[in-house]
Formats: structure tokens, sequence, C-alpha cells
């Protein structure tokens, strides 16, 4: 058992681990389970997960490299108890359908609208290649990073 | 799962990190992007290092090379601004083939070039560019090219005790020259069932250098130079492209797969090694 030390969504953990755990299983045993478990193979990008603000995946993510870094979830996007705004524009454009692929979803666009003001739809679809949605067909969702990227523009 | 795994060591430099490869005599491994965590089952194994505490994720270049540490990830090649203009954009190209960007960001050099899946590009890229790949163990670095390297496969080559700490890409000797790389595969996310790196130098209407290497037909890259020189001093056009392509898929040798038969990815391997050269020429 190893000890380690992360933030997750601001907050300050110490979490206990074993040295063979993916990060994906640790953060659903603490109570994030907005980290879907998908595929475990790397795939499909429900467990998407931000490192120090780069989108994984967290099934193959060892615990142990979490060690000092930040962690964000999808529970950290709505912190103040009001969505993000690439959560509120899903939400208005229809890009939810089940919603399992949803958190994975929202975090691959908020790493990349964090790098890239007005992405290309090419950059979104790019930023967004390794998390699968098999009910929307990913129009609606590529249209919800657009709307996204514009009003977080506008807003500045 | 690696089931038995007790130790996972963060070493703070790279000593420390040859170090417990060789204490471990087998059973303490190198852990990269870290598929192998997810995906190994290996009972032998007791103890990983992580190799991205190393000191190994750079991108730099000097008038002679563009260096790459094994730790580097491929997202950090593609966003590397080194990476981006070598050889037209050649890396950037060559990295965009693997899986998906969630992949991109933790796959590593090391990783990509040890595991010889049919995604790594960059064997394929290295063979084709004349590249080196250096290893290190405690108190020993050898550099290898990667012709020699990829004779056979990685696991027979890197020593238990050793580690892959760095690639390099010709940059002097590439000057001039167009590159290019490219891949066949039925998702822009999906493995490759054929991969082609090439460089092109064209001096005086003459091609001066040409250099051309297929992958995913095998699990190793493959290049034919006897094939290459014969075009050596010849203009390149459309008729030479389509007689490489044709005697370079004619010598590759091609595995049976699931995807696709052996005649299907012969000729898909021809005609994307004619229409780069093609593009390379105009």
């Amino acid at each position: 058992m190893l000890t380690i030390t992360a933030t997750i969504n601001g907050d300050k953990k110490e979490l206990a681990i074993q040295p063979n755990e993916v990060l994906l299983d640790v953060l659903r045993r603490h109570g994030y389970q907005g980290v879907k478990e998908g595929c475990r193979e790397g795939e499909c990008g429900a467990c998407t997960v931000l490192v120090d603000g780069v989108p994984v995946t967290a099934c193959f993510y060892p615990a142990a490299r979490a060690e000092g870094k930040q962690l964000t979830t999808i529970e950290g996007m709505d912190r103040h108890g009001k969505l993000s705004v690439i959560q509120e524009t899903f939400l208005e454009v229809g890009a939810v359908q089940c919603g399992y692929c949803t958190p994975g979803m929202v975090l691959s666009a908020s790493a990349l609208l964090k790098k890239t003001k007005r992405p290309t739809t090419d950059e979104i679809k790019t930023a967004l290649d390794g998390n699968l949605c098999r009910c929307t067909g990913y129009v609606k969702i590529i249209e919800g990073v657009a709307k996204s990227a514009a009003r977080l523009a506008g807003a500045k | 799962m690696l089931k038995n795994l007790k130790n996972y060591y963060r070493p703070a430099s790279l000593a420390a990190g040859l170090a417990l490869l060789k204490k471990g005599k087998g059973t303490i491994i190198p852990i990269g992007g870290a598929t192998t965590l997810a995906v190994l089952d290996s009972p032998r194994v007791e103890g990983v290092v992580d190799v991205t505490t190393l000191g190994l994720d750079y991108v730099k270049q000097d008038r002679n090379e563009l260096r790459i540490g094994a730790g580097t990830t491929i997202s950090g090649i593609i966003e590397s601004k080194p990476g981006q203009k070598y050889l037209g954009g050649f890396l950037v190209q060559s990295g965009l083939t693997i899986g998906s960007t969630l992949n991109r960001n933790m796959i590593t050099v090391g990783g990509n070039l040890y595991q010889l899946y049919l995604w790594s590009c960059l064997p394929v890229a290295l063979l084709a560019l004349d590249g080196t790949i250096t290893l290190r163990k405690a108190g020993k670095k050898r550099t290898l090219a990667a012709a020699e390297f990829f004779a056979t496969n990685p696991r027979q080559t890197v020593g238990s005790d050793e580690l892959i700490t760095e690639i390099a890409f010709p940059v002097k000797a590439l000057a001039g020259a167009r590159g290019k790389f490219s891949k066949f595969s039925k998702t822009a996310t999906g493995y490759p069932m054929v991969s082609v790196a090439a460089a092109v130098r064209v001096k005086s209407g003459k091609l001066d250098r040409l250099q051309v290497a297929v992958g995913a037909l095998q699990t190793l890259p493959q290049r034919f130079p006897e094939i290459e020189r014969r075009f050596l001093g010849q203009a390149l056009t459309e008729t030479t492209a389509a007689e490489f392509a044709a005697a370079v898929a004619t010598a590759a040798a091609i595995v049976k797969e699931l995807r696709a038969s052996v005649e299907f990815k012969r000729r898909v391997a021809e005609e994307m090694i004619r229409e780069t050269l093609v593009e390379l020429a105009g």
C-alpha cells in the first residue's frame, strides 16, 4: 500500500493506493463516480480526467503517477453549484443522450478551449477523437463545443 | 494488471532509475505511457520505474540533429516548435497517425519504439530518415542506427537493465529534403493497415536522396536501400515513382491479418508509396 497526495478538483487529498492500481479505480473508490468505466483499454475515453490540465484515460494512468498532480474530474467542473459554460451549452444544444460519454467529452472540450480559444471544426474533432459516443453521432457535441468556445470568447 | 507488483519507483534521476533496473535483473521494468501497468500480466514483475520522472521529456534541435527524449509523449512532439518545423511537419503527420488525442497524451517515445505495436509510427519514421536510438544502462551508453535497432524485435535488443533514453533525427544530412508520413486505416483513429514514411531530395532535377520505409505490413518496419540506390540519379517523375513503388511493394514482407488480405495490403502500400513520391516531387 502506498499513500499519494494529489489535488482533486482543487482540494488536496491523501489517497491510499496499491502500486498496480490505475487512477480510474482509485478515483471511483474515493467517490468520483463521474469518472466512468468503459473499455478499460484506453479506447473509449469514458474515464477521461485532466492531469495538470491534460486529458488522459484514467484506465491506463498509474495512480502512483498522480503524486503531486492537479486532477480534474467532471465533479470539478460545476464548483460553486453552477454548471460550467460547456455543460450548460451541451444541455442546450442536445449534445447529451444517454450521457455516459459526456463527462469525458466535457473534460476533453475543456482542455481544448483552455489552449485554443476559437477552434476550427477539425481541431474540435481531433480534440475529441478519443471520446466515443454511441448515441449522438457527434454533430451536436461538436456544435456544443463550438458554441461554448464562442460564449467563452464573448465573455472576455 | 501486474498482480505481483510491490513497488512503484519514481526516481529523481536517470542514474537512480538505471540503478533500479540493474538491481531488479528483469523483475523491475520501466513504465512509460503506462499501458504496461494496465495490460501486461507478468507474474515476474515486482517493480516498475516511472520514466516520466527521469528528465527525459524534451525536444531539442541543433545544426545536426533533432533529439527527442524517450519520456516525451507523442503530443509533446506534436506541440513542440522543433517537432512542428522538422521536415515540413513530418513528425506532426507521423504523430497524428497514432490513435487519439488521449492516447497521444500518454504514449511515450520509448514505449512506442519498444512495444512496436502496429500503430507505432516512430520506428517507421526513424528507419526512413536514418535516425538513431540511444540506450543507457548503469555506466554505459550506446547509440544504434535505426536500421540496426529494428533488424530484430527491440525486446531482443534492449537489455533488461537498459533503457531507451533518446532518439535523434538527422537535420544537416536532410537539408533541402521534403518528407511525408501517412497511414491507411479504416477510420481516422484506427490502427494503420499500411504506413509510409518518405524523404526525398532532388538536386539539378535528379534524385539525390530517396528514403522510404513502410510499416504495419509486419511487426518490424521495412526499408529497401538496394531499391533506393537503383533510382538515385534519376528524375522523380510519375513513371519512376510508380516503378519504385511497385519494386518496394513486391519486395515487402506482409503478414496475414484479419482486416485485409496480403494482396490488398500490398496493393495499398504500392499506391501509397507512389502517391507520396508524386506529392513530394511536386
